[in-house]
């Protein structure tokens, strides 16, 4: 047996028990989707990825121990999520970058630096002395096109990888859960993600950082980093619009939209996952749950890309402004290149099973 | 440890902590005394789910669950033996305002659980079960400025003059008197002290789980009646389910539990039927099963279906036993397979005019069987696809009745009529007062929320006067 197996086998465990009991159904959908007898292993990675850690259940549970029956859900499920992010990336070879986090970080942020400047030496070496914040100078540094056409060639093969994983993922949850799924189902979905409805505890908020006293702390700072995230997106496309629609070469001025945009969203990420750091941190200082190097490194690689764009954007007019440029251009790519192989999968996996939570939910009447 | 406690409260389960957060609030410095670990703080509470309340209709509850239908319900499981009508007309209409009374201190509900539909318009399920409601109770304690010590077990009163004056709470370097102006008693009943159940129901009783801690060997019930309390129901009657075999002795909680009983027949260990399975709705008819079984040969019993019943109800975690034939099962279960094919045939020749297409589990269907003994009512359906399934039972027992008897205002009485003074009663140390034989599912946690918040208050008012 593989260690995946191993996980897998304590997971089918514990999931028997939660079966039989059944009492944390109102803190999330984990509990209502177990299926009176029988904890298939596809189950049992659909549940992982349907569990968002809030730890409500682990409180609630008579069996924790020093109970003999041993249940701690949110580890075990935490700890298949975890180690399934690596047996189901795209191409399967990847796999050892998502169990070896901090190498694979650190070796993406090289790249990423080290393409920033060839790409930039690749036009000439006065393109690392640009000081002004005229227009279009971003462009002395790396030429539009070589920065557009770089950058949409990485999100081509960042999405290809996100979505192998996906495909790779559903093949394993599919046959366990079959039920059709439609546009509503998606919908829903996207809707529960928009407030982390389910990390709420069925309503008494996330038992992280305290599992005495459950609060929103947890949930709100993932929310300004999700919504500074999309912000920081906006940003760009807003930019993108004003360049090749209005015709105006960056860098714009701090007050107009992409700038503007941008710093929202880069106040939110910084504080957001900041806060998540100290959540994390606090928690853990209580009872360590699952693996938590995946974690800080994604976070601190967020902080990288926010911190070096607020910089950029403070002296973008100084002798400083190539250097930021490509600081911040390297680390968004190193962002990029280990989106499919680390902790943000969770993001396209939780969807995937939450899409499949309210599909299950809509034709449900049956689990009564 | 504090002084000047005006209220000891001797247990750390929900009645305890109903009464030391009544108390509280009625002013009192409070202190709990709970006997375990903070590890297994809680005594049953932890392993329950709901409590039954009357339900006027002006709730988020659907229809209505009156005064009367509760009382009714309550009569019809005493099955004929005398009960205090004042005090279970009391329980039932205090229980109207524990809703209110629990969302104030920030307990939340879940609707109710897979499998208890029938129970949505009487019972409330608390979020998470009894941990978390007792979790939330513990909470609120510290928000209060309660003060709870762990593993503080008290082993007696300190008399004076006939009053209580507070408790002995057993220490490694002996015992320590904690003196208090009123006793509040929520230890719970004596489940957990398995030779006082074989004294009370006979031998068998050895071969008993129990359900939930083993921390309840009714100390303090004994030594209650031996202050002189009134007991009350008798000694041998107990609150009990059927369990897998397997179970742990102590806290197997809800997932011991076997629910599949309806679904197909019971045998003892000669294989022969013993009992209508299908008598009625199993959240009314649960709970004589743990009697049933204990009474058998070795008290054990089996419970047996077949593949057409798999999914219907919640399973236990322990997978059931299973072969391909009767005869085969029978092996496997240590059961003479050719009393058990008979067995069988003469249930599937009785039940032979039934089919899949009538049955109907969520109400009293009347697909009953013809010519066998014992009769089953509804739900008889012949045992003929296999693989054929069975989970083999053993007596589960939640908790006991023989208790002390209190008056209206929780206080503990004496049998020649008069009280013990400074000391009250709640949750499964007076449930007798309530419950003589049978159970309805909720009720338990509503005897120890309805007495629990009554004894502190009265105990609060009487301290503070």
């Amino acid at each position: 047996m593989t260690p995946f197996d191993e996980l897998l086998e304590e997971g089918r465990r514990q999931l028997g028990i939660c079966d039989a009991c059944r009492y944390c159904e109102g803190y999330c959908p984990v509990f209502p989707a177990l299926a009176r007898g029988g904890v298939t292993d596809g189950d049992v990675v659909f549940l992982a990825n349907a569990c968002h850690d809030c730890r409500a259940c682990f409180q609630a549970c008579m069996y924790t121990e020093p109970h003999e029956f041993a249940v701690d859900i949110p580890a075990a499920l935490t700890a298949v999520r975890a180690a399934g992010y690596g047996e189901l990336t795209w191409p399967g070879w990847l796999g050892w970058t998502v169990r070896n986090p901090l190498a694979t970080k650190l070796g993406a942020l090289a790249i990423g630096l080290l393409t920033a400047v060839a790409l930039t030496a690749l036009h000439g070496a006065d393109g690392f002395t640009v000081t002004d914040a005229s227009p279009g100078s971003f462009y002395r540094v790396i030429p539009t096109e070589t920065m557009t056409g770089f950058f949409l060639a990485l999100t081509a093969l960042v999405i290809a990888l996100l979505i192998g994983g996906l495909v790779r993922f559903w093949r394993v949850t599919r046959p366990a859960r079959p039920t059709a799924i439609s546009g509503r189902d998606v919908a829903s979905a996207l809707a529960a993600a928009a407030t982390l409805r389910h990390g709420r505890g069925g309503g008494g908020e996330c038992y992280v950082p305290d599992p005495d006293r459950p609060s929103g702390a947890r949930r709100i700072a993932h929310l300004l980093l999700v919504y500074g995230l999309v912000l920081t997106f906006a940003a760009t496309v807003t930019a993108a619009i004003e360049q090749h629609v209005l015709g105006r070469l960056p860098p714009y001025p701090f007050w107009s939209a992409a700038p503007l945009l941008g710093t929202v969203g880069g106040i939110g990420v910084i504080v957001g996952a900041a806060g998540l750091a100290v959540l994390k941190r606090q928690a853990t200082s209580k009872r360590a749950v699952g693996e938590r190097v995946s974690g800080y490194v994604f976070i601190a690689s967020l902080e990288i890309v926010a911190i070096s764009g607020m910089l950029l954007l403070a002296l973008r007019a100084g002798p400083l402004m190539p250097a930021l440029l490509l600081l911040h251009l390297g680390s968004v790519t190193s962002l990029y290149l280990t989106m499919p192989l680390g902790k943000f999968v969770h993001a396209v996996h939780r969807l995937g099973a939450i899409v499949l939570v309210a599909a299950e939910t809509r034709a449900a009447e049956r689990f009564r | 440890m504090s002084s000047n406690i005006d209220v000891v409260v001797v247990g750390g389960g929900n009645a305890a902590l109903c009464a030391a957060i009544a108390a509280r609030q009625a002013g009192a410095k409070v202190l709990v005394l709970e006997r375990s670990p903070i590890a297994w703080r809680g005594g049953n509470s932890k392993y329950t789910r709901n409590l039954r309340c009357v339900n006027d209709g002006n709730s988020d509850l659907p229809g209505r669950y009156e005064e009367d239908e509760f009382l009714d319900d309550l009569g019809r499981v005493a099955a004929g033996e005398s009960y205090d009508l004042d005090l279970t007309r009391l329980l039932v209409a205090r229980s109207r305002d524990i809703p209110a009374w629990m969302e104030q201190l920030g307990v939340r509900w879940q609707p109710p659980l897979t499998g208890t539909l029938q129970l949505s318009h009487s019972n409330r399920f608390f979020l998470g079960g009894g941990k978390a409601l007792i979790n939330h109770y513990y909470g609120v304690l510290e928000r209060l400025g309660v003060e709870v010590a762990y593993e503080s077990r008290v082993t007696g009163f300190q008399l004076r003059a006939g009053t209580c004056e507070g408790v002995v709470v057993a220490g490694q370097d002996g015992d320590e008197i904690i003196p208090a102006k009123r006793v509040v008693v929520a230890s719970g009943g004596f489940e957990s002290d398995k030779d006082w159940l074989a004294e009370t129901w006979g031998e068998k009783a050895t071969a008993f789980a129990i359900r939930g801690c083993a921390y309840n060997d009714g100390s303090l019930v004994r030594a209650l009646l031996e202050l002189g309390a009134r007991s009350v129901a008798t000694p041998g009657v107990f609150h009990g389910t059927a369990v897998d075999q397997r179970s742990p002795e102590y806290d197997g909680g809800i997932a011991t539990r076997v629910d599949s009983i309806p679904f197909g027949i019971v045998v003892d260990r000669n294989a022969r039927r013993f009992y209508d399975e299908g008598e009625d709705l199993w959240p009314k008819r649960y709970a004589i099963w743990g009697r049933l079984v204990g009474e058998q040969d070795g008290a054990t019993a089996f419970s047996i279906f077949d593949s057409r019943s798999v999914g219907c109800f919640i399973p236990p975690l322990y997978p059931p036993v299973s072969a391909p034939s009767v005869g085969e099962l029978a092996a496997e279960l240590g059961l003479d397979p050719e009393a058990l094919d008979r067995t069988v045939a003469a249930f599937n020749d009785g039940a032979a005019g039934n089919h899949e297409a009538d049955i109907d589990t969520t109400r009293l269907d009347g697909c009953c069987t013809n010519g066998v003994t014992p009769h089953k009512s509804n739900w008889a359906l012949p045992l003929e696809r296999p693989p054929y399934y069975a989970f083999p039972l053993r007596t589960g027992v939640t908790f006991t009745y023989f208790g002390a008897g209190v008056d209206d205002r929780a206080r503990v009485v004496t049998s020649d009529g008069g009280r013990l003074a400074g000391l009250y009663a709640a949750g499964e140390v007076m449930a007798g007062n309530i419950l003589r034989r049978g159970y309805i599912a909720g009720v338990g946690m509503t005897i120890g929320t309805v007495f629990g918040r009554l004894a502190g208050e009265e105990a609060a008012r009487d301290a503070l006067r």
